[in-house]
């Protein structure tokens, strides 16, 4: 037989290990919180993106969104056509005509994959197609720019003539 | 359904096409307001503790028809007004549904934390229990299990 005192040590051990199990799920826990924005080529990977388009014609690809802020959020895509002198980085948002803005509301771990078809109007040489991530803000009651961006440079052809 | 409602929608990017975009109908703002609304109480909801999976759908929904909306509003404003008061529609529902998924998860929570309180005191008090009379009830046991055996000195 093992001595008192011995099993008065297991005993408090097994105790404090029980005591931490049932209260963990209580306890909040602290880990990173972030979004997520990424751009797909046609076939809904990284790379192969559109980089020649005949004027005309349409190009596809994909905007990857992912919530991982602990909670459910809001996004708004803000699909922006620059050109090669407009600026965008992770504190301001691109100063560029908006072409399309698409919203979506996903729970906390979840990701959206977003078709886009793209086709331009106007040829152009090096066309700053601009990507940008917006999230409510519940407390300004406005959409604020996360800082994530992504950015495609594109050449608009237009076609030869007959 | 949203995915469907954006490819349907072939986006047209030009420079020329931009005021269309920032140039939606008061409707469409004001459907926009209401979604806006209705995901501030989904969140708050979130936060108390409450499942707020079909809301989140539901304004997923509400969402999909403003897109929907927004596509039609050129070529038909009848149909794209019909979008806008039915996804109006749905950000009311979310919102007057929300409070009370909230309070149902704020009631769980408690519920949860005073079990666990609980379950937590009673592995201390089964602890005390075994440590000072455990010995007690040990010796006991065993007597009752050998009772009838007999021990013999074996030199």
């Amino acid at each position: 037989m093992i001595d008192k005192e011995t099993a008065g040590i297991v005993l408090s051990v097994v105790v404090i290990l029980a005591v931490f199990a049932i209260i963990q799920p209580l306890i909040p826990t602290a880990t990173e919180r972030f979004s997520e924005l990424g751009v797909l080529g046609a076939n809904k990977k990284i790379g192969d993106y559109p980089t020649n388009v005949t004027l005309g014609s349409s190009a596809s690809l994909f905007v990857y969104i992912g919530n991982h802020e602990g909670v459910v959020e809001f996004y708004n895509v803000k699909v922006k056509l620059g050109n090669q002198t407009t600026i965008v980085n992770n504190v301001t948002s691109a100063r560029a005509p908006l072409v399309a803005s698409f919203y979506r509301v996903l729970s906390n771990n979840q990701t959206y994959v977003l078709p886009l078809n793209l086709s331009f109007e106007h040829a152009g040489t090096n066309e700053k197609l601009i990507i940008e991530l917006w999230m409510f803000n519940t407390t300004s009651g406005e959409f604020q720019y996360t800082g994530l961006w992504n950015q495609l440079f594109v050449n608009v052809t237009a076609l030869p003539q007959a | 359904m949203f995915g469907a409602a954006i490819f349907a929608a072939a986006l047209v990017l030009s420079q020329g096409l931009a005021p269309l975009v920032s140039a939606q109908s008061s409707g469409y703002s004001s459907a926009l307001k209401k979604i806006e609304s209705a995901f501030t109480a989904v969140q708050s909801a979130e936060r108390e503790g409450g499942n707020v999976t079909e809301l989140v759908s539901q304004l997923n929904q509400a969402l999909a028809l403003l897109s929907l909306s927004s596509n039609v509003s050129a070529t038909n404003p009848a149909l794209s007004e019909e979008y806008i008061a039915n996804a109006t529609a749905i950000a009311e529902h979310v919102l007057s549904s929300a409070p009370a998924i909230g309070a149902r998860g704020d009631a769980g929570r408690s519920e949860r934390t005073y079990l666990a309180i609980g379950s937590s005191a009673g592995v201390v008090a089964l602890g005390s229990l075994i440590y000072v009379y455990g010995e007690l009830v040990y010796y006991a046991i065993f007597e009752r299990l050998y009772r009838g055996y007999i021990v013999k000195k074996h030199d």
